[in-house]
């Protein structure tokens, strides 16, 4: 699959996501950054926390981080290694080795905490630092 | 062979292994099933039906501890989390499977260390 | 019923050896090693691969499909011991052997 057919996918992706929740993911046909994109439905809120999640395609805890951290309006930047190119899943292994020695997912990273796994507690606090 | 009879298949077989382990299929029978369809195609696309929450390194020796049911492979870990890592087994005495979390490996042996 | 039958002659096999067979409709797998004969489910109960077809290291078959690991003497699953293959007596007489079908 080519760039454009997976930014296509990832749109209507993301859409699925944020129009229950009452947004318009008003993602930019010019944007080439697809974590941008999904963050510009955002605009209006201030101080909105960054986080990025490694997840996989296969993993329903993966999806179901993306939309706790979606419902609180943080700019979610969402990776999925199964299907990243080579030199991402790379980059990835490399960096959850130094949280872990397996690759369990999904990996939430904000500021320059990581937690590993579907734990909502956990994830309101990283929230809040 | 289609998808469904895979499924099928998964279940009894893995039901044989996971039952004298102490473990059940999750009674979240939604969870189960999206989980299992993932592994039909796990199975087509790379071979086995590898857990789909845990990423493979594309070392053999790593990767064939990832095939459901991975839990003799893991054992210590999935049993303090009563759940395998994906969250399809749980505990024989699981009855709701929302109050389980998943506990890090790297957290899970810290807690382990301080008993 | 006597539930003794002949599976091989004694020199079919040698030591470090393997072989599969079909015994009163079961499918099992007949090791030989150091000098004993063992006889095992030849089905890995993790996918139904035939173990036959797996690596044998001492007294440890290596399923192919899955590296799932089982002590031949035994059926034990290395990994958990909760979890077995079926194992069958054997007994060598007059350059036989032969497998006792009953579990």
């Amino acid at each position: 699959m080519d760039t454009k057919k997976i930014m296509d996918k990832s749109r209507k992706m993301f859409q699925r996501v944020v129009e229950p929740l009452g947004h318009n993911s008003s993602l930019d046909e010019k944007t080439e950054n697809i974590s941008n994109d999904e963050a510009s439905g955002f605009e209006s809120e201030t101080h909105t926390k960054k986080v990025t999640i490694y997840a996989l395609t296969t993993c329903p805890w993966c999806k179901k981080a993306r939309k706790f951290f979606m419902e609180k309006n943080a700019q979610v930047e969402y990776i999925e290694y199964d299907k990243a190119d080579e030199e991402t899943r790379k980059s990835i292994k490399e960096e959850c080795s130094s949280y872990m020695e397996e690759l369990a997912f999904p990996v939430i990273k904000s500021g320059g905490n990581v937690v590993v796994g579907y734990d909502t507690k956990k994830y309101a606090s990283l929230l809040e630092q | 062979m289609d998808a469904k009879k895979r499924m099928d298949q998964f279940r009894t077989m893995f039901q044989r292994i996971i039952d004298p382990l102490g473990y059940k299929f999750s009674p979240d029978t939604e969870l189960v099933d999206f989980l299992l369809e993932q592994e039909v195609m796990l199975e087509k696309e790379k071979g086995s039906p590898f857990c789909p929450c845990q990423g493979l390194k594309g070392e053999r020796e790593y990767d064939m501890k990832l095939v459901c049911p991975c839990i003799p492979f893991h054992r210590d870990h999935y049993d303090a989390m009563k759940r395998c890592w994906c969250g399809l087994y749980v505990h024989k005495d699981v009855e709701d499977p929302d109050e389980l979390v998943q506990i890090s490996k790297k957290d899970f042996e810290a807690s382990r260390n301080k008993c | 019923m006597v539930p003794w039958f002949l599976a091989i002659n004694e020199s079919d096999l040698d030591d470090g050896e393997k072989k599969p067979l079909l015994l009163e409709g079961t499918k099992m797998l007949l090791v030989r090693q150091e000098s004993s004969f063992y006889a095992l489910s030849n089905i890995c109960p993790h996918m139904n691969c035939p173990l036959s077809k797996g690596i044998l290291d001492e007294y440890v078959i290596q399923c192919l499909c899955h590296d799932w690991r089982f002590d031949i003497r035994n059926g034990e699953f290395l990994d958990a011991k909760e979890i077995k293959i079926d194992s069958y007596e054997t007994k060598v007489t007059d350059g036989k052997v032969y497998v006792n079908i009953e579990k």
